[in-house]
């Protein structure tokens, strides 16, 4: 018999270490109860909620996994915090209203949107200093980067454009003009293209790295919903550049897009008014924050099913998931 | 509140630069009436919220039902907690037939849909009338001002006059100033039905037996 019970504990804890091994924290900000929840990849249960600075939105991890970043957008900065002790050590200078951030691959450099000025801010993140400030269109917001660095495209919302920026110069190449209300860029994964989401004019636009033009229009159609219901915001794409995923805000839903043929696939019933998506560095998941049901989603990218929804705080806004 | 901010420095701005109102209303969306930073959905539709089964033909004549009536709009109100409206889903679902339960649940939820649809519209078009309102005070102060400033630009100006026309303008603007403040209270009426309807269609859609 003890034998047996010390068998099961011997199981027990080879399966938790397992787990562990291939668990990743995810990290969600609470734009209403200014709070980042902490969640386990694995189990799909909150672990912990810390509280950070005023309206946090935009949120990345280091590419070494050791620090946090986060727009605090009400307190004009953006906060560091070290992921191991949960703790706030330091933040950035990251210009008026911070909104939404990109990370270069080479971790060195956080480009900042401030929504306020119409600059991009870009920060030596070593050094918390300021490099250069890039006036774009009338409230930036999308922010997406190349994989080799080279070009970083922001998305103005008023202006309607997409203003792709040479990195190495900080000044702006190409203004491709794409629908109203653009909010997110994000680069396929060999930087073939980059997809624009139109939170009012309802669509993703497909813009040719090389060309600098809108290849294509994705546009969205769900049965029993009205048209002004379906509002892309957040897009992500797998990394074998195959699997698009659009978050389409108060239509409540994420659209899987086949990312060669832009045909829509599936669209995934999550909760209410989603916002963002972020993979599992795995790519088994995708989650998506529900803004209005206070909760995030884990979706199976292989079924394309959800998995299961859990709550976090009030008002989810961004998701980050730490990488392995 | 920063976008508030920016609408409230929007109107400020336009009120001394004395341009037209329109594009601070209109600069992030198509309605001149929607001062709303969300983008105005006018209508709900039942795919967004409901995950239940398909609703049937007779879900339309739930008010034919005197008792899926009262509790579509008990549990519509928002005098009510959205548990209490659980809690009296529970009662009702106890004093039911089985086999009755799952046409009776699409029937309540088809009510209360209708029931905080058609409050929402409501609260939607008086956001309209309140934006209308607001872009008439704006042109009203904009007069206001320039009549303040011909008055100060003359050498010979009546100062008790004047007095008098620059208290009105500065308590006008004030007022001007707090009614664009309420706008973010009053944009987010819409959301909270909105939350409450999600609440209620997943409480209900969670009820219905599945065979």
């Amino acid at each position: 018999m003890r034998s047996h019970m010390s068998m099961l504990a011997v199981t027990a804890a080879l399966q938790f270490s397992a787990q562990a091994a291939w668990a990743n924290m995810v990290y969600v900000s609470n734009e209403k109860d200014n709070t980042v929840t902490l969640l386990d990849s694995a189990t799909m249960e909150v672990v912990k909620t810390i509280d950070v600075g005023q309206r946090p939105r935009g949120i990345t991890v280091s590419h070494d996994g050791k620090f946090l970043y986060v727009c605090a957008s009400d307190d004009d900065t953006v906060e560091i915090i070290d992921t191991a002790t949960h703790e706030i050590v330091g933040s950035l200078p990251s210009g008026p209203d911070p909104e939404l951030f990109v990370l270069s691959p080479d971790g060195k450099t956080l480009y900042v949107a401030n929504e306020d000025d119409n600059l991009v801010t870009a920060i030596d993140v070593e050094k918390k200093s300021v490099i250069a400030e890039i006036p774009v269109g009338v409230e930036p917001e999308g922010m997406g980067i190349s994989p080799d660095g080279k070009t970083m495209v922001n998305t103005s919302e008023t202006t309607n454009m997409a203003h792709f920026i040479d990195t190495s110069t900080h000044e702006i190449t190409h203004n491709v003009l794409v629908d109203s209300r653009p909010r997110f860029a994000e680069f396929k994964p060999d930087g073939s293209e980059v997809w624009v989401s139109s939170e009012i004019g309802g669509t993703v636009s497909v813009i040719d790295n090389s060309t600098r033009e809108v290849k294509h229009k994705i546009t969205f159609e769900i049965q029993g919903l009205r048209s002004e219901a379906i509002q892309p915001v957040g897009v992500r794409i797998s990394a074998d550049g195959k699997k698009a995923y659009v978050a389409l805000g108060p239509a409540n839903r994420v659209a899987v897009v086949n990312a060669e043929t832009y045909e829509v696939e599936k669209y995934v019933l999550v909760g209410q008014r989603v916002w963002q998506l972020a993979f599992t560095p795995d790519g088994k998941f995708i989650i998506s924050t529900n803004g209005l049901s206070n909760d995030v989603t884990f979706i199976d990218t292989a079924a394309d099913e959800p998995v299961k929804s859990v709550t976090v705080g009030a008002l989810p806004w961004g998701v980050a998931v730490a990488p392995n | 509140m920063k976008r508030l901010k920016i609408l409230c420095r929007g109107f400020i701005a336009l009120l001394l630069a004395a341009a037209s109102p329109v594009p601070a209303f209109a600069a992030a969306n198509t309605d001149p009436d929607w001062p709303c930073i969300q983008r105005k959905v006018p209508q709900l539709s039942i795919a967004q919220v409901w995950t239940g089964p398909d609703l049937p033909e007779n879900a339309a004549k739930w008010a034919d039902d005197p008792a899926i009536s009262h509790l579509a709009t008990e549990m519509a109100a928002r005098r009510n907690t959205v548990e209490d409206a659980q809690k009296l889903l529970a009662t009702y679902i106890q004093s039911i037939p089985r086999h009755e339960i799952n046409d009776k649940l699409m029937q309540l939820f088809q009510g209360i849909f209708e029931k905080l649809n058609w409050e929402r519209q409501q609260i939607i078009s008086g956001i309209s009338r309140y934006a209308a309102k607001q872009r008439d005070m704006a042109a009203d102060l904009r007069r206001e001002a320039q009549k303040v400033d011909a008055m100060r630009a003359k050498p010979d100006a009546d100062q008790a006059e004047l007095t008098k026309h620059n208290d009105r303008l500065t308590w006008e603007t004030r007022i001007f100033e707090e009614r664009t403040q309420s706008l973010t209270y009053i944009c987010e009426v819409p959301t909270i039905l909105e939350q409450r309807l999600y609440k209620l269609a997943n409480t209900i859609s969670q009820s219905i037996i599945k065979e």
